[in-house]
This record gives structure tokens, C-alpha cells and sequence, in this order.
């Protein structure tokens, strides 16, 4: 992508879009060790649930599904802060805006990038924290599904989030604090669809309202990170 | 050439704001003190026990002002923002900034208050039935605003991100509502029946008169507020100077 | 009709029963007093927030009657700290 120095309007926006996407791609390759940091995140938290409790298999099985996907929040929220802070002090950020492709586009497509480097290393892990916490193979289908929706949920609130709070001191906190009320309903639904199907009952209801809220989050998350992103850059 | 724009628009210039904050906002206070006074004596002096609860039912005239307020308030501020969005006054998005502490107040004292009658009726501090849990969420939204608010340092940044959080949550609200009264009916938790399918009349008055009183006071406290940010923010400007001179005094 | 009569009586025999509100007396006046000192510390809140700014303000304008200080000045100090809580 030739940068434009003057935006314009009729110009096709694939070759924006498509240059960001591998630019986010590459710099996230640029630093491996930062992609497994999710997934071992995601081990070493949900290990010191069973440590901190007794680790009968009753037990583990029934607090199973929502501790996982407490440290799958967890590990969403790790790379919240860093989401944005560096773009906006190297002047990335101010490059969005006179790109003269939409906000919302730009940022959607962070957000689906940065789904994909969060849900792979997750879902790696997944099943091997499951059998820990002695869920059967049907739940563990169950609980890739959730993460595959439920994590783009989380991925598109914490951009929001960190656009919101880029800039700000205080502001990893701070984006974090933002997310977590926010993060509730996924929280709930993923981890019920699990319970529900540990238990024999499908956990088709679950499911489609996850993938309502991700739908739902997949139109509106963009949009409003987008303006948060266009006051970052001018605030 | 249309004129009506010019008086719904009427108080979004901020010299009008502040005067009006200045008029409205003790009257306010003392209307809220006339509600709460014959509300306090309907709720706890002249109507009769609960038959199943006994007089600890009483709680629940204070527990539903302070919870319908914290809600009405989000709800209020997400209106101001979204009016100060769309039409690009900021003087709305300092209405929103002065409604939340208020809010967050009420919110804190439902969820108070909530445990508070909890321990008699169900024996416990806290359960986690929908309503409780509700609020407690409705809390931590109230917490991460007021902290995304004091973060900033640009008002301008502060009126649009501020703006673009509270949308989001109060869009996001129903989805949360609904989600934990899922949980909850799943998991046979504690439910709430204080009161049955009807209220005796004085009681549903005194519930009314303290709904009411909150809202007075709330509108008077966050009035005051909003004049204290205005004066704040506009304080460089030439027309507060002139406002605020004694030969130039509106009242 | 004699009944509208009723919400002006008080229920209870004696102030003793009112204060123990039938053995829930802790709860119901904890949170009357909740609700006291919650509102009750917003106001002073807010009005101490108040008189601060006023306080400052005042010292300005001193400075300025006093011609130790141009309103410029001033106006540049005030658009320096409105963003201070």
C-alpha cells in the first residue's frame, strides 16, 4: 500500500485494509514469545484454581467450565494495554485518520486480527486445561465453540476499551476495569453452554445467544472504537 | 427559516445552562425534602407490618428509590451523551458528568440497603439473585466511568470517550440484565417477593413519595454540579466575568 | 372514606416499638443511617469541592483588584486548571 497523502474518497479501501491486516500480522510475528504468552497465561491461571481448592474430580468438573473461562478473560485482558499505547506515541494512529478509509474498518479490522492471534494459542490449550478439569469430550466441542465466539466478543470490547483509555495514565488498569462488567454476558453463556452440556441437555440457546452478541458486538464495537480512536488522535 | 431550533436549542448555550442550574437547583433540594418527609412518615411510622416480613420490609423505601434512581440516572446520562453526540453541544455532556457521582451514590446504597434486608429475610449478607447482582454490575459500570472520567485530561477527549462508554454499557445493559437473570432462574437461586402481586395503597404512596424525593434530590445535586463543572470549564471565558460581576447580576 | 384517616395515624403503640421495629431494628435503622451518611457525605462533597474553586477564584481576583495581576493572566490560569477536578 503506497501511503496517499491525500485521502481519497473513491479510492478502493481492499488495499488499506488488506495492508493493515498484514502489518498487525507481522509485527505480532515480530514477537512470538508474546503469542504464547496467552496460552501459558491461560494454563498457569486456570492451574491455581484446583491448587487453591481440593482437586476431587467432582469438584473440578462442577467450577470446570467457569474457571476456564474466567482465564480466558484473563489472557484476553493481558494484551489489552498494549493494544493501542505504543500506535498512538509512534504516530500509527494519526496515519488511520488520514488514511481517509473509515475508522470503524480500520478497526474492525485489528479487531479480527487480533481475534485470530488470541483464539489460536487459546484454543491449543483449551482442551488440554479441560481434561485437567475432567470435562468429557463433548464438552470440550462445546467449549472450542464458546471460545470461538466468545473470544471475538472479549477481543472487540478490550479494543474498545484500550481506545478509550489510550493515552490516558493509569490506562491499563483502567481498560481492563472498563471490560470486566462488560464481559459478563459472554461469561455466562459460554460457561452455562458448557455446564449444560456436561450434563447431558443441548446447549443450543446458549450458543445462539452468544452468537447474537457477537453479531451484535461485530457491528457495534467497530464503530465506537473508531470514534474512541478518532478522540484519541485529536484529544 | 426555522424557528423552533432556536428553543429546543435554548439551553444549550451555557450562560443560559448556568443560570438555570443557579435557579432550579435549590428548589430542587427543597422540593425533595417536602416528598421525603410525608414518604418517611407513610413508609415507617403510619403503615402497618408486612405480614410475612414483619417491619424489615420497611428497607425496601429506601432500597427501590436508590435502585430505580441508579438505573434512571445511567439511563439519563446516556441520553444527555447521545444528545451532546448528535448535536455536538457540550454542554449536555457536562449534564451526564454531573448525574454520575449521584448515580454511583444510589447504586451503592441499593446494593447496602439490598444486603441490609437480606440478612433478616433470607439470613445471609448477600445472594446472588438476579436484582443484587444486577446492581452490582450496574456499580462496577458506574466505577469504570468515573474513572475513565477523572483519567482524562482534554475535556474534549473526556466528553467523547466518556460518551462512547456510557452508550456502549447502557447499550450493553439489557444484554447484562437478561444474561444474569438467565444464570440465576438456572441456578434456583434466592428470588426477591417482598411484596405481592398488589400493594396496599399507603404503602405503594410512601413507595411513590421517597421514588419521587430521590429524583428531586438527585436532579438538585447533579443541577449543582453541572453548575460547578460549567464554572469550571468556562471560567477563561469572558461571559462568566460578566455574569458573575456584581453590576451585572441576572437575579 | 375513614381510611384515608389511617396514613395519618401512626401504627405504633410507643416510640419504644418504633425504634425496635419488631426485632429488625439494626437493619432497617443501619440502613436509614446507610442512606444518611451516604448522601450526606456527597453534599459536603460537593460543596467542599465548591468552596475550593470559590477560594481560588477569590485569590485571583485579589491578585487582580490588587493589579498584581492582568485578567489575561487570569484567563490563562483558569483555562490552564479547568480540567482539575
Amino acid at each position: 500500500m503506497s501511503g496517499p497523502t491525500v485521502p481519497e474518497l473513491d479510492r478502493p479501501w481492499w488495499p488499506a485494509v488488506r495492508g493493515m491486516a498484514v502489518r498487525e500480522w507481522l509485527a505480532a510475528w515480530q514477537r512470538p514469545g508474546d503469542l504464547a504468552l496467552y496460552a501459558v497465561f491461560f494454563l498457569i491461571v486456570s492451574s491455581l484454581f484446583p491448587l487453591s481448592l481440593e482437586a476431587n474430580p467432582a469438584l473440578l468438573r462442577q467450577i470446570g467450565p467457569g474457571v476456564l473461562w474466567v482465564s480466558v478473560i484473563l489472557s484476553v485482558l493481558l494484551a489489552t494495554a498494549r493494544l493501542f499505547q505504543d500506535d498512538l506515541h509512534s504516530g500509527w494512529l494519526d496515519q488511520w485518520l488520514l488514511s481517509g478509509v473509515p475508522l470503524a474498518l480500520l478497526m474492525g479490522t485489528r479487531m479480527v486480527v487480533q481475534w485470530v492471534l488470541v483464539l489460536c494459542p487459546v484454543a491449543l490449550v483449551a482442551p488440554v486445561v479441560a481434561v485437567q478439569f475432567n470435562l468429557g469430550g463433548a464438552a470440550i466441542v462445546t467449549l472450542l465453540q464458546t471460545l470461538v465466539l466468545g473470544t471475538a466478543v472479549l477481543v472487540m470490547l478490550s479494543c474498545v476499551a484500550a481506545a478509550l483509555s489510550a493515552g490516558t495514565r493509569g490506562g491499563t488498569m483502567l481498560a481492563v476495569l472498563l471490560v470486566l462488567p462488560l464481559s459478563v454476558p459472554t461469561l455466562v453463556f459460554s460457561s452455562l453452554a458448557v455446564q449444560a452440556v456436561e450434563r447431558g441437555a443441548p446447549a443450543d440457546a446458549e450458543l445462539a445467544l452468544l452468537g447474537a452478541i457477537c453479531l451484535f458486538s461485530g457491528i457495534v464495537c467497530p464503530w465506537v472504537g473508531g470514534l474512541a480512536i478518532g478522540a484519541a488522535v485529536d484529544g | 427559516m426555522v424557528h423552533w431550533q432556536r428553543y429546543v436549542f435554548w439551553f444549550a448555550s451555557p450562560a443560559r445552562a448556568q443560570v438555570l442550574a443557579q435557579r432550579v437547583s435549590g428548589p430542587l433540594m427543597w422540593l425533595a425534602v417536602l416528598l421525603l418527609l410525608p414518604g418517611l412518615w407513610l413508609g415507617f411510622v403510619s403503615t402497618p407490618a408486612d405480614g410475612v416480613q414483619g417491619e424489615g420490609y420497611r428497607i425496601i423505601y429506601l432500597h427501590v428509590p436508590a435502585s430505580w434512581m441508579a438505573m434512571f440516572s445511567y439511563a439519563l446520562m446516556a441520553a444527555w451523551h447521545a444528545t451532546g453526540l448528535i448535536w455536538r453541544t457540550k454542554v449536555s455532556h457536562l449534564m451526564a458528568h454531573a448525574l454520575a457521582p449521584t448515580g454511583a451514590v444510589f447504586a451503592l446504597l441499593s446494593l447496602v440497603t439490598g444486603a441490609l434486608w437480606g440478612q433478616p429475610m433470607w439470613g445471609t449478607w448477600w445472594v446472588w439473585d438476579a436484582r443484587l447482582t444486577s446492581s452490582l454490575l450496574l456499580l462496577f459500570l458506574y466505577i469504570g466511568y468515573l474513572f475513565l472520567l477523572h483519567a482524562y485530561d482534554s475535556p474534549t477527549r473526556a466528553d467523547k470517550g466518556c460518551a462512547l462508554l456510557c452508550l456502549l454499557s447502557v447499550v450493553n445493559l439489557p444484554i447484562i440484565y437478561f444474561s444474569v437473570r438467565w444464570w440465576n432462574t438456572l441456578h434456583q437461586g434466592a428470588t426477591i417477593r417482598p411484596e405481592g402481586a398488589s400493594m396496599a395503597a399507603p404503602m405503594l404512596a410512601g413507595l411513590l413519595l421517597m421514588t419521587l424525593a430521590a429524583w428531586a434530590y438527585t436532579a438538585g445535586t447533579a443541577m449543582r454540579r453541572f453548575e460547578q463543572l460549567l464554572q469550571a470549564r468556562e471560567a477563561h471565558t469572558q461571559w462568566l466575568g460578566d455574569l458573575t460581576n456584581e453590576e451585572n447580576r441576572v437575579d | 372514606m375513614t381510611e384515608w384517616l389511617t396514613w395519618f395515624q401512626p401504627w405504633w403503640p410507643n416510640l419504644a416499638a418504633f425504634f425496635a421495629m419488631g426485632k429488625h431494628g439494626v437493619y432497617v435503622w443501619g440502613s436509614v443511617a446507610a442512606c444518611v451518611l451516604a448522601l450526606g457525605l456527597e453534599q459536603w462533597l460537593l460543596a467542599a469541592r465548591i468552596r475550593r474553586w470559590q477560594a481560588d477564584q477569590a485569590v485571583l481576583q485579589t491578585l487582580h483588584s490588587q493589579q498584581k495581576m492582568p485578567s489575561s493572566l487570569i484567563s490563562i490560569v483558569n483555562s490552564a486548571t479547568k480540567d482539575r477536578p
